[in-house]
Formats: C-alpha cells, sequence, structure tokens
C-alpha cells in the first residue's frame, strides 16, 4: 500500500483547495479524503474505491504565539459529490501523482479524493468523531499509530456513508491551522 | 489490565497548560514535552489517550466478545468491531444492486 502525505499549507490552486485561512470558532475543514466513484485520479478511469489509513497527524498553527484555545479533530464524514467537485476536476490534488508520495517509485497517484482547506464544509454526523484534542494555540501535537491500529475509513461511496475523514480545527482565537497527514491506501 | 500500546503522541508546549484529550478529561501539561500512548477503539476506530499510572476503569474497557480494547464511550455499546461496520457499508452496494436485479 503506497504511503501519502498532505499538508494544508501548500497546492492552493484552483481545483485542489484553498489557501489557509484563519480559524473561526467554527469548526473549518482543513484536510478532507474520501471515496468518490468519479475519478479522481486519471490512471483509475472509472473512478475508484480504495480504503484508507491515516496513521500520522501533525499539528500547529503559524500564527503569532498567544494565548488562544485550538480544537482539532478527525471526523468520519459523508461526502457529498460537492464537496469533492473541486478535487476532482483538473489540477485536482489527487490527480498530481507525483507530488504526494513519500516514495516516488509509487507511480500512481492517490485514489482518494484530496481537498484541503475546504471552503464548503463537508457532511458530518455527530458522534462519528475518532480523534479530538485541545490546545493551546503555543503547542505542537503530533500523534502517530503503531501498524493496525490506525484510522480506517471504507471503501463505499457517499450512498452508504461514511466513505472519508476530515481533519478540522476551530479556536476562540484567529490562528491559521496548519495540518500534516500521512496515510496509506 | 495490561493495554500494548497501539499508538504515541506528543504534545509540545512553551508553557505549562491545561489540554483536553478526547473530550474526555483534561490534564495538566509541563512546559516541554508531554507523551501519551494511545489506543484504538476495535468498534468504533477512535483513538483514545492513555496516561501514565492511569486507572484501567479509566482508560475504557475490554469487549468481552471480540476481547479487544474499546474506548470509554463504546462501553455501554454492543460488540460492532469497526471491520464488520466497514465490510457492511462496503457491501451494501452489491447486496442492494442484487435486490434490484432481482425483485419482480
Amino acid at each position: 500500500m503506497p504511503n501519502f502525505t498532505v499538508v494544508n499549507t501548500t497546492f492552493a490552486v484552483a481545483g485542489a483547495g484553498n489557501a489557509q485561512g484563519a480559524l473561526t470558532g467554527t469548526y473549518k475543514s482543513l484536510i478532507t479524503v474520501g471515496n468518490s466513484t468519479t475519478p479522481t485520479n486519471p490512471n483509475f478511469t472509472g473512478g475508484g474505491l480504495r480504503r484508507g489509513r491515516l496513521y500520522d497527524i501533525l499539528i500547529g498553527t503559524n500564527a503569532t504565539p498567544a494565548d488562544a484555545y485550538v480544537e482539532w479533530d478527525v471526523e468520519r464524514i459523508t461526502s457529498g459529490t460537492s464537496t469533492f467537485a473541486v478535487a476532482i476536476t483538473a489540477g485536482g490534488l489527487s490527480s498530481v501523482s507525483s507530488a504526494l508520495e513519500l516514495d516516488v517509485a509509487d507511480p500512481y497517484g492517490a485514489v482518494n479524493g484530496i481537498l484541503i482547506n475546504s471552503s464548503v464544509e463537508t457532511t458530518f454526523s455527530s458522534g462519528n468523531e475518532v480523534f479530538y484534542v485541545g490546545v493551546n494555540q503555543r503547542a505542537s501535537y503530533r500523534w502517530v499509530a503503531a501498524p493496525g491500529s490506525e484510522i480506517v475509513w471504507p471503501a463505499n461511496t457517499s450512498a452508504t456513508g461514511n466513505n472519508g475523514l476530515s481533519g478540522r480545527a476551530r479556536s476562540g482565537g484567529t490562528p491559521t491551522a496548519t495540518m500534516m497527514w500521512i496515510f496509506s491506501e | 489490565m495490561w493495554i500494548k500500546p497501539q499508538g504515541y503522541s506528543e504534545i509540545i508546549s512553551p508553557e505549562q497548560d491545561i489540554v483536553n484529550l478526547d473530550h474526555i478529561r483534561r490534564e495538566l501539561i509541563s512546559p516541554g514535552t508531554a507523551k501519551f500512548d494511545t489506543c484504538t477503539c476495535f468498534h468504533c476506530n477512535s483513538i483514545f489517550h492513555v496516561s501514565a499510572r492511569m486507572r484501567p476503569e479509566d482508560i475504557g474497557g475490554l469487549c468481552k466478545t471480540c476481547m479487544r480494547p474499546i474506548c470509554p464511550k463504546c462501553l455501554d455499546k454492543p460488540c460492532t468491531p469497526w471491520e464488520k461496520q466497514m465490510e457492511q457499508l462496503e457491501n451494501k452496494i452489491e447486496r442492494d444492486r442484487a435486490v434490484r436485479a432481482y425483485s419482480v
């Protein structure tokens, strides 16, 4: 299973997502991944569904140090096609096959759709939170899973629900949140 | 109860602070690096943090059906491993297609 890394600080180009923005009191999706039958990768025609395993999360803020509380979580999502419409158009993040793999010898890129700094919040159900931590804005946090203990999302479409994950953050202050994921699929 | 660590986390903070872990508890951390083991719930696949010398009853539980560690939120719920839930989600589309194909 190839490994991929996504950071919400780069690829602020049309089709891949948006530039980083300041947090608010409402959760903002920083990194969203999920399955879609619409081709998200030109190397997998007709769409592809594949399980993903998130095993490394690194978070922090790149704002001026201040005392504000930042909440970070990872939610299971049921992605509507409109959510990934940005990512799956030409130039979408997941089609940039040479830019995400940890091993450059993996030629095909990610099958799952990827969207950073979504301007349209994804659909999710309460109670589907799989990760949460609340820390000071000055702090940084990292979590690494042991093999076999990753956060896994299934290979299904939005028709059956819970087909992806969304890494989110909110704050009483206005820092700019940075999140990095490493996952395999 | 002995739980083999299923993950590892670090909080690097320049000052003493209170952190909120898993919506379940708050902990006071010292300046520098605070380290926690993590466990992955076998039912809901969520991550929960385990502190050193933590009471077993606060960590979560051991499901006596699947004999795997589960998070505190899953303690009063039936045994539904996340792997099984994923298989049901992935197979539902095919099952629905078969029902439609064979229905009169």
